[in-house]
């Protein structure tokens, strides 16, 4: 595992505009998600609801030195969190449509349990979309949704990764949400 | 999605925040107003509107646990690399019922194996966990080769894990989206998931999730069925467990990905019992058939429904060229209730095994048919079939086949060793009891010529062939073996042996070790009889013994005693070298005969070869051909069937696969007059030994003995064609024309064989003379045959006993046959059984004579 110094360092980076910084810097978070993810199912019985902010927070601080970290790169490292859950979220959509469908490479096996109803994982699938097509007229508001929603970062966090004021994060929020329910045609509310 | 300028874009945005915050009557005033002259914007603004007063909590919940979810089941990124213990994580197999699978290096003890480590899901649950670590023992119990063995279970830094051995090939879905199976193969297959399963349910193991994903097949296409009894805990979530209360902790709400294998208890939560494999096992045949599960639908409720209620679709309906008897067994797997299916996996396996036969049994009726689409390479090369054993049980599985290996060092002085080292590999791959190898018949005139190893395997119904070339000089010759699947033409393996001088000597057994190993024939006690495997102890006495075998095979008066010298030569070198003394007792039992000349009496003849065969099976008392020898000696010598069966019955108990012992207990089976039991023993003469004219011979003959005139009739008829050179064909299908009254034909026959060589049918030819009222033209057949006795005295008393019978001379008929019967005259066992001594069968004088040949 690379050392907490080379995180921070890349974190660092990334947060002074260094894009290849950010690069180098998602597969070591991912690494850790995952690690922590795993133990964390161990230790718990399954089927709980993960306090998943707390869990990405231990993933940052295992990650990053802490004495050399600056306030705005622990909200910086959410949203790296939330870019990476988005993918892996949708990429498990997408296999398990594949296999639901039949024949698909990656076929789990049959009595391998799926752990998100067919229905939610559709919706995941329809809101990366529709959050494609958000990024397409305003990519801030795009990002700000992945960060709410795959990264589970507060107002306030977001607020700080994207340095605006809190009012504009919750102001737009409200629009995007609008927007994208709009923009998935959804009707009913059927949020499980 | 429709690009907006920036300006509409943050319009938009403000319309949607003024008018949300007016109070909801005000709005559509609001709007109007703001709108005038853009209806869709005003359109746009109410709908975002109306979405965002709908969906209030719509994105409030983020979708990070679910993410967390998905990242705790796929820990593919996190274990590749790492090190668990005494495991290296080299990659990602596949994900299995309990979670991934990963194929791991073990450092320990230098081996690949796999690891399936237990679902993150489940490692928190004790109960699970528990269960999971017994069932693994016992599991670790079962020793099959279609079973993948479980070597243990680990806990290492907060994983738990399984290790399994390594299985490298591919999974039965993956076989049956490739190819439609023949039937065949199908069965081939299924016997060996019915074997696993009859060896975990014999330890009262369920597999409980019998599936084609859970189904390897190696290349060489032996099965493995993974994930014994794991199953188990991964029972179904949704439903409740009558069975096991405390499982609870696993009912997670979530879904198992397919169903459409279980059994309509397993969805029912019932209680199981073995009848559930029995089902899944339906269902997975079902789809090896058909390329379609039979239940399966989109949707989970339907396939539910199907399993429980709905008939399956008949199989026959996609694949209507299978077997009948498909259907019915399919049928008897998947009924609703387990007590109407197969009691036990056992029945199903019997019932599988019997199809087989049947479908054997087709197949191999082609020897007069494929023969003749395959003449042309049939007479280019040897064929051997090893076909492997699954435990006891006869499987049809992969046959390969071995081809004459080549003599290209331009001294045509070498062929006997080509032609030996292929016999020598052949009868030792022979001699393992797993393995189901043809024997072989020499052709000659094969050899050098191009084959396409994938036209071979198509024509031999072979899945391998081995090639070899030997080159060099006498003392520095090189055997190059390839052998090649014959599916895609892909090489296995390819090797260089050194073969000259004492090389030559370690050169059978290493080829015979490598071909062993590539076909995973399972080692152990085979292995340790191949390396004791009686050979010589030097390489000149090897190298004369095969000498002595290359001139045996041409079974002629001229090679004949060249064979017989260089087996004594063998033995010289090596008294002790119980395979030379056997050869040599072949060569004395063929000089028996008049057709191999008057070399010896018949009685100095036997004397020898009964010497030797003794002294062979007192050097190794397992050494088939021996056994075989000394049944012969006992059959042709002392006319002593009871002593000549329990040899010949010895041979096959030692190597079913050596196709004398079958030949010639045929024999003895007819004399005593057991015809049906004959038929069968000559037809595995025959199937072992396809191309051979003398086993096609016994086959056809065996019908004949049995009276049964129409099936005969059609034998002969291909083997005639078949092999238009082969006169003792011809002779016996004459025999046949007799026993039809076909006259004509009789006549025909005999007469072009008695004009090609007068020692021979002559016998024949006049008994037909006279059962048509010629005569003249019999007596005169008489008197050159008395001419030619004077001459060469070659000619068999029962021969004369033939042409008085058809004569109508009864008294002389008996006569001769007595003088045949104080002789020995092996054939002459043959009267019992034989239709031409019908006409004297009913004579008093028959019932001696029979009693004299020690005929029950």
């Amino acid at each position: 595992m690379s050392s907490p110094l080379e995180i921070t360092e890349l974190l660092t980076n990334w947060c002074d505009g260094d894009q290849t910084a950010l690069e180098n810097l998602v597969p070591l978070v991912e690494r850790e998600l995952h690690r922590l993810a795993h133990s964390f199912m161990n230790r718990e019985r399954p089927g709980h609801i993960l306090e998943t902010t707390a869990l990405v927070n231990e993933a940052f601080i295992r990650l990053v030195n802490q004495d050399r970290v600056r306030w705005q790169n622990r909200a910086h490292f959410f949203g790296i969190a939330g870019q990476i859950m988005r993918r892996v979220l949708r990429n498990y959509a997408r296999d398990q449509r594949r296999i639901r469908r039949g024949g698909g490479a990656l076929q789990v096996s049959l009595s391998d349990v799926a752990m998100i109803s067919p229905v939610k994982l559709e919706e995941v699938l329809a809101i990366d979309e529709a959050l494609e097509g958000l990024a397409a007229i305003d990519e801030q508001m795009s990002r700000m949704m992945e960060m709410r929603y795959y990264g589970g970062l507060s107002v306030k966090e977001t607020a700080e990764v994207l340095n605006i004021s809190t009012s504009k994060v919750n102001r737009d929020c409200k629009f995007a949400r609008a927007w994208l329910a709009d923009a998935m045609g959804i009707d009913e509310a059927d949020d499980e | 999605m429709k690009r907006m300028m920036n300006k509409d874009w943050q319009h938009l945005q403000s319309l949607f925040h003024e008018a949300l915050s007016l109070k909801v009557e005000d709005r559509a005033a609001y709007l109007a107003h703001k709108c005038v002259e853009d209806v869709a914007l005003r359109e746009k603004v109410e709908a975002l509107i109306e979405a965002s007063e709908k969906q209030e909590d719509f994105l409030e919940q983020p979708a990070l646990s679910l993410g967390m979810r998905v990242l705790s089941s796929d820990s593919t990124e996190e274990l590749t690399g790492q090190v668990l213990g005494s495991f290296k994580i080299l990659s990602l197999l596949g994900n299995g019922g309990m979670g991934d699978v990963y194929l791991a290096q073990d450092a320990q003890l230098g081996r690949k194996v796999a690891l399936k480590f237990l679902s993150a899901k489940l490692v928190g649950d004790q109960w699970a966990k528990r269960q999971f670590t017994k069932e693994a023992q016992a599991v670790a119990m079962l020793d099959h080769p279609n079973i993948c063995t479980v070597y243990g279970f680990e806990e290492t830094d907060g994983h738990s894990f399984i290790i399994m051995q390594y299985v490298e090939g591919e999974r039965l879905d993956q076989v049956i989206q490739k190819k439609e199976l023949e039937p065949s193969e199908m069965l081939f297959l299924a016997i060996q998931i019915a074997s696993a399963l009859s060896e975990a349910h014999a330890h009262g193991i369920i597999h409980r999730d019998i599936k084609p994903s859970n189904i390897m097949v190696t290349a060489n296409r032996q099965l493995k069925v993974l994930d014994f009894g794991l199953a188990k805990l991964v029972k179904q979530p949704s439903w409740p467990s009558a069975d096991e209360p405390s499982s609870n902790s696993l009912q997670l709400g979530f879904i198992p990905g397919t169903i459409s294998y279980m059994s309509p208890e397993q969805l029912r939560g019932q209680r199981l019992d073995y009848g559930t494999d029995i089902f899944s096992f339906g269902v997975v045949f079902y789809e090896m058939i058909s390329g379609k599960n039979p239940f399966a639908h989109d949707n989970k409720a339907e396939t539910i429904s199907s399993i429980l209620v709905s008939q399956p679709p008949p199989v026959r309906s996609s694949a209507p060229n299978i077997p009948r008897e498909f259907e019915r067994l399919l049928q008897k797997c998947l009924e609703k209730e387990a007590s109407e299916r197969y009691q036990s996996v056992n029945e199903l396996l019997v019932e599988l095994e019997a199809i087989q036969k049947l479908i054997d049994g087709e197949r191999r009726r082609p020897w007069y048919t494929s023969v003749r689409a395959a003449a042309a390479l049939t007479l280019l090369l040897l064929l051997i079939i090893v076909s492997t054993f699954i435990y006891s049980y006869l499987t049809r599985p992969h046959a390969i086949a071995i081809l004459p290996f080549a003599n290209e060092t331009g001294d045509v002085s070498l062929d006997y060793l080509s032609d030996g080292l292929t016999e020598n590999i052949i009868g030792r791959l022979s001699g393992l009891s797993k393995v189901r190898v043809k024997a072989f018949s020499m052709v000659s005139g094969y050899k050098g010529r191009q084959l396409d190893p994938q036209k071979i395997g198509r024509d031999l119904n072979v899945d391998i062939v081995v090639f070899g070339k030997l080159s060099g000089t006498k003392d520095s010759l090189s055997l190059q073996t390839v052998m090649i699947n014959t599916a895609d033409g892909s090489q296995l393996w390819t090797d260089s042996y050194k073969a000259g001088g004492e090389e030559l000597f370690h050169t059978e057994e290493d080829v015979s070790r490598q071909i062993i190993s590539k076909l995973e024939l399972w080692p152990g006690r085979d292995e340790d009889r191949l390396s004791v495997k009686p050979r010589a102890r030097n390489p000149e006495a090897y190298d004369q013994f095969m000498l002595g075998r290359y001139y045996w095979r041409f079974r002629d008066k001229t090679n004949i005693p060249k064979a017989i010298d260089h087996f004594q030569e063998a033995i010289k070198l090596d008294p002790l070298y119980a395979q030379a003394y056997a050869g040599l007792a072949d060569s004395y039992v063929l000089l028996n005969t008049a057709h191999y000349g008057n070399i010896l009496t018949t009685r100095e003849a036997m004397e020898k070869a009964e010497y030797a065969a003794n002294t062979a099976l007192e050097l190794d008392p397992n050494l088939p051909e021996a056994h075989t020898s000394v049944g012969v000696i006992n059959f042709k010598r002392h006319w002593n069937w009871p002593e000549a069966e329990k040899a010949f019955k010895r041979a096959i108990e030692i190597n079913s696969n050596f196709a004398p012992a079958h030949y010639w207990y045929s024999h003895v089976l007819a004399i005593t007059g057991r015809q049906r039991e004959a038929i069968t023993e000559s037809e595995l003469a025959n199937s072992l030994d396809p191309f051979s004219p003398l086993t096609n011979l016994n086959y056809c003959r065996s019908f004949y003995y049995a009276r049964d005139n129409e099936r005969a009739a059609a034998c002969f008829e291909r083997l005639v064609k078949d092999h238009p050179d082969y006169k003792n064909g011809q002779y016996v299908q004459g025999l046949v024309y007799l026993s039809r009254g076909m006259y004509q034909d009789a006549t025909r026959i005999f007469e072009k064989l008695y004009a090609a060589d007068k020692s021979s049918a002559g016998a024949v030819l006049g008994y037909t003379y006279g059962v048509t009222g010629r005569r003249d033209d019999a007596l005169k057949v008489l008197a050159e045959m008395e001419a030619l006795k004077s001459d060469q005295s070659d000619i068999p008393p029962q021969e004369f006993a033939i042409i008085y019978m058809g004569l109508g001379d009864k008294d002389r008929a008996f006569a001769w046959l007595k003088k045949a019967a104080d002789e020995h005259f092996a054939p002459l066992a043959f009267i019992g059984v034989d239709p031409l001594f019908d006409s004297i069968r009913s004579d008093a004088r028959f019932a001696d004579l029979y009693r004299s040949l020690k005929l029950p």
